[in-house]
Formats: structure tokens, C-alpha cells, sequence
């Protein structure tokens, strides 16, 4: 992806209205409106009267927001093709996307999630924590914090008693 | 690096783990994902109810909307259980109504449930919608009768294998006419009459109702119309099945079936007569289960009747007699999918 908005690919609606996206470390992103607007955080900032040239996202690197970028305008294009083509085929199309897109590394994952918790994009949130809890799906806790680096901060007699519990009565 | 989720992204990624295994894994991992866990867990299973005090699961599990819970072993069944053994679910009701004000699903298996504690459920939980309550026993219809008056959101509510003491198939009238919500009803181990015109009452304005599980004391002559009231069942139990042979009824049977495109199991046929069988034939290419447990229907005319349904998945049969299980090894070949 481009850093600087002259080279970005101008897509369709090019009449549209334009905004500068800023990323962490400095980066320009020029998008179209309705991209933009897939971030329900931007589209508070607009409706509160943000006036300003460039929005500065002090928590999304430039990595992390040209993903970002890439799946608002991939949903942008396919939300207009449902309203085209009917639903099923473009069901079909977004579900094939999405499931290549979030093809990717834990590290990957979770800085995909922080920017769309950031930036409130429901659809990436939930195709994003989605793909967390398939990961976790089937595991033993240990795997778990494996994969997600995470310290065991229970004693063994306080995890001993959870799964005396859990065999009891929750399974 | 550690991967840190905030508190919401983690209620966010458990609220698609719907597994209990799964959940109680998750609550494993570390205090901090415990404690999330909990108090976003929507629903157990807690499979002795002698296993765990109802104290201690609404101290760990605050927000529960859905509850099974599970009695007597599984040899109750058998009977071997003496009487007064226990597994009485009043107290789990008494402090749920304390802890749990939006419950909205009960799964009772094997417990003994009282009118009282109907009542109680009837009364204590505003958005309470499901009931379901296999091989229970201690109540009667007075005791449905409180379910039905009070559960304004009920939407389903199901009887398997209980034993109820049937005072008066008058507790379906009491479903008030503004109860709309039901999208199954069954109740196939009732004894006794229901009331046939609160039946047809309660199914013509419940428009979502897919499963409808009778019992066998409604009569082969009810169910046209039954039938003509929710063209849109998925799911039903048809009753005994059976009338003396008249040419009109088969006929009104027939149409009404004919209006069901959407059936994909049966069930019922407790004394089913066979000329009636074919009357179902225009449904069966969509049947997909067939539940002929309790049914008496001799191996030729089950043949007939399964020849009739190419999609269909799931049989279930038992025979106490010695049959000629030929018809049925020759359509097993039929059936190799």
C-alpha cells in the first residue's frame, strides 16, 4: 500500500469527497468518504463537526491501517454490489473475502482488533474476534496462553479448584 | 509480546464460544479472563444438580439467561431409583427468582418439578421463553396451566417422557389471546383430552409456530384442521392417527397435508391406521426424519411410507414383535446414503 495519497489507486466513485487518514508514524492514506465511514469513530468525528484536513489515528500504524483501508473498501464495493446484484451472490463473494483477508498471524490479529475496536468498524470486529475464538475453539487453557503469550496468574490451588468445579458440575 | 484484549474485545470474541468445554477453558487461562468469562456466560449446563449449590453458580455466573440442569441419574429410567430420592428443582427456582430476574430458558431433566415451583417460574422471570422439561415428574396440567396464563414471551414449551398428573386439558385455554410467540409446542406425554378449540385457537394465531407435537388423544378428525391453521409447520407429532375408514376425512387429511410444503419430520402414529398412511404421501419427498418410535405400524406399510421419502435422514423404529425384516434390508439397499 502507497504512503502517500498521490499514488493511491483512485477507485470509482472518484467524485466522491476525499479525507486524509494519518497513521501513527506519520503516514498519509487518502480514501473516499464511505470508506472513511466504515469507521463508526470517524463518522462521530465528522457528525461532530471535525473540521480539519487530516484525521490523525494516534493508534494505528501504517501496517496495520493500509489492512484496515483495504477491507473498507473491499465492504464498501461489495455493500454496493448487494444493493445491485441481490444478496445471495454477494453473500457469497463477502464470505469468500473475509475468510482469505483474516487468513493471517496472531501478531497480525490483534493489531487488527485493537484498530477496529479503535476505530469502531463492527464488520472487522466481529470477522476479527470471530477468528479469536476459532483459534480458541477446542483448546486446553495452557495452548491458550500459549498462543496468546499469557501468564498463568492463577496458583495451583486456586486453578485446581476451578476445574474440580468445572468437572463437577459445568460439564 | 503478551497479547493484552481489552475487556470488551475479549466479551466480544466469548460471545462467539458457545461451547461449555470451551468456556470453561477460556476461564482457565488467567484471572482476568475468569472473571470477563463469568460474567458474560449466558447460559449452563450443570449435569447434577447435587453437584454444585445454586449459590455458588449464581456467585460465579451473575447473568445467566439459560439453565439446564439435570436430576436423577440416568437409571431412573429404568426405575430404579426409590421414591424421594431427590432432585427436586424447587430450591434451584427459588433462588434463580432471586438471581436471575431475565432468565429466559429452562432445561429440566429428570427432576422432580412441582405446580408450585411452575408457578413460581410463571411468575418470577419477565422474559422467561423456553421450557422444556424431559422425564420430569411431580406436576400437573395446573402447573402448565400457570405457565401459560403468566409467560407472555413463552415460545416454546416442551413435554418429553413426563409423567403429569392430567387434571384438565383445559390448562391450553389459558394461553391468553394475546399470546402470539409460541414456535413449538409439544406435548406428546400428556394422557388426558386437550382442549380441542383452544388448540386451534392458540395454533391459527401463533403464526411462527414450526413444531407442534400432539398428544395421543387427539383424534385423527382434529388434525385437518389443525393442520389448515399453520400451513408453515416444520415439525410435527400427529396424535393417535387413527378413524374408521371414511373417504371424506382422507381426502380433507390429504389437502391439508398438501398444505404443509414445509414439513421435514413426523412423528406420532401411535395407532396408526394404514389406509390413512398415503395421506401424507404429497409431503413426504421433504421429510427428513421420521420418528416412528411409538408407532404401530407393521414393516409393508412402513416400506410403503418410507419409499415415499427420498430425503429423509433420520429413522427412528423399535419393533416389540418379530417381523420379517426383509421389506426393510431390501430398502436399506435403496438407502445407501
Amino acid at each position: 500500500m502507497a504512503s502517500s495519497s498521490s499514488s493511491l489507486p483512485s477507485p470509482s466513485s472518484s467524485s466522491s469527497k476525499k479525507f486524509i487518514l494519518r497513521s501513527s508514524d506519520g503516514k498519509h492514506f487518502e480514501v473516499d468518504e464511505a470508506v472513511a465511514l466504515q469507521s463508526e469513530m470517524i463518522k462521530q468525528m465528522v457528525e461532530d463537526g471535525f473540521g480539519g484536513d487530516v484525521i490523525p489515528l494516534l493508534n494505528v500504524s501504517s501496517i496495520v491501517l493500509s489492512k484496515v483501508i483495504d477491507y473498507c473498501k473491499k465492504h464498501v464495493e461489495l455493500d454496493f454490489k448487494k444493493k445491485m446484484d441481490g444478496d445471495n451472490e454477494a453473500h457469497e463473494e463477502i464470505k469468500n473475502w473475509d475468510s482469505e483477508y483474516i487468513n493471517v498471524g496472531v501478531d497480525e490479529l490483534y493489531h487488527l482488533i485493537m484498530a477496529a475496536n479503535y476505530l469502531h468498524i463492527k464488520g472487522l470486529l466481529d470477522l476479527t474476534c470471530q477468528k479469536v475464538a476459532d483459534i480458541i475453539k477446542g483448546k486446553q487453557p495452557e495452548q491458550i496462553r500459549k498462543i496468546f503469550n499469557i501468564e498463568n496468574d492463577f496458583t495451583p490451588e486456586e486453578e485446581q479448584e476451578i476445574r474440580k468445579e468445572h468437572s463437577w458440575a459445568f460439564e | 509480546m503478551a497479547y493484552s484484549f481489552p475487556e470488551e474485545v475479549l466479551e466480544h470474541v466469548f460471545s462467539f464460544i458457545q461451547d461449555d468445554k470451551d468456556r470453561n477453558a477460556v476461564s482457565l487461562v488467567c484471572k482476568s479472563w475468569y472473571e470477563i468469562e463469568r460474567w458474560c456466560r449466558r447460559r449452563i449446563f450443570v449435569g447434577n444438580c447435587y453437584a454444585v449449590s445454586p449459590r455458588i453458580v449464581m456467585r460465579r455466573f451473575p447473568e445467566l439467561r439459560s439453565v439446564s440442569l439435570k436430576g436423577k441419574p440416568h437409571f431412573a429410567d429404568f426405575n430404579l431409583v426409590p421414591e424421594g430420592w431427590g432432585g427436586y428443582v424447587y430450591p434451584w427456582i427459588s433462588a434463580m427468582a432471586e438471581a436471575y430476574p431475565w432468565l429466559e430458558e429452562l432445561r429440566l431433566k429428570r427432576m422432580v418439578v412441582t405446580d408450585e415451583a411452575l408457578e413460581l417460574i410463571s411468575r418470577s422471570f419477565k422474559n422467561f421463553s423456553v421450557l422444556v422439561l424431559s422425564s420430569c415428574e411431580g406436576f400437573t396440567t395446573d402447573g402448565l396451566a400457570a405457565i401459560a396464563a403468566n409467560c407472555r414471551n413463552l415460545r416454546v414449551l416442551e413435554l418429553w417422557e413426563c409423567e403429569v398428573d392430567d387434571r384438565s386439558g383445559n390448562w391450553l385455554s389459558h394461553f391468553p389471546e394475546s399470546c402470539t410467540s409460541l414456535v413449538s409446542l409439544s406435548f406428546p406425554c400428556l394422557d388426558g383430552e386437550v382442549s380441542f378449540s383452544a388448540l386451534e385457537r392458540l395454533v391459527s394465531r401463533c403464526t411462527n409456530l414450526r413444531t407442534l407435537r400432539l398428544n395421543n388423544s387427539v383424534p385423527l378428525d382434529k388434525l385437518p384442521n389443525l393442520l389448515r391453521r399453520a400451513p408453515q409447520l416444520v415439525d410435527l407429532g400427529t396424535g393417535a392417527y387413527t378413524a374408521e375408514l371414511r373417504p371424506e376425512l382422507y381426502s380433507k387429511l390429504g389437502d391439508a397435508f398438501a398444505g404443509c410444503k414445509g414439513l421435514k419430520s413426523l412423528s406420532g402414529f401411535w395407532e396408526a391406521v394404514p389406509s390413512y398412511l398415503p395421506a401424507t404421501y404429497s409431503i413426504c419427498a421433504g421429510i427428513r426424519s421420521l420418528n416412528l418410535s411409538y408407532a404401530t405400524i407393521q414393516s409393508p406399510d412402513l416400506v410403503k411410507l418410507i419409499r415415499q421419502c427420498p430425503n429423509l435422514q433420520r429413522l427412528y423404529w423399535i419393533t416389540l414383535k418379530t417381523v420379517d425384516s426383509m421389506p426393510l434390508q431390501q430398502l436399506a439397499r435403496t438407502f445407501k446414503s
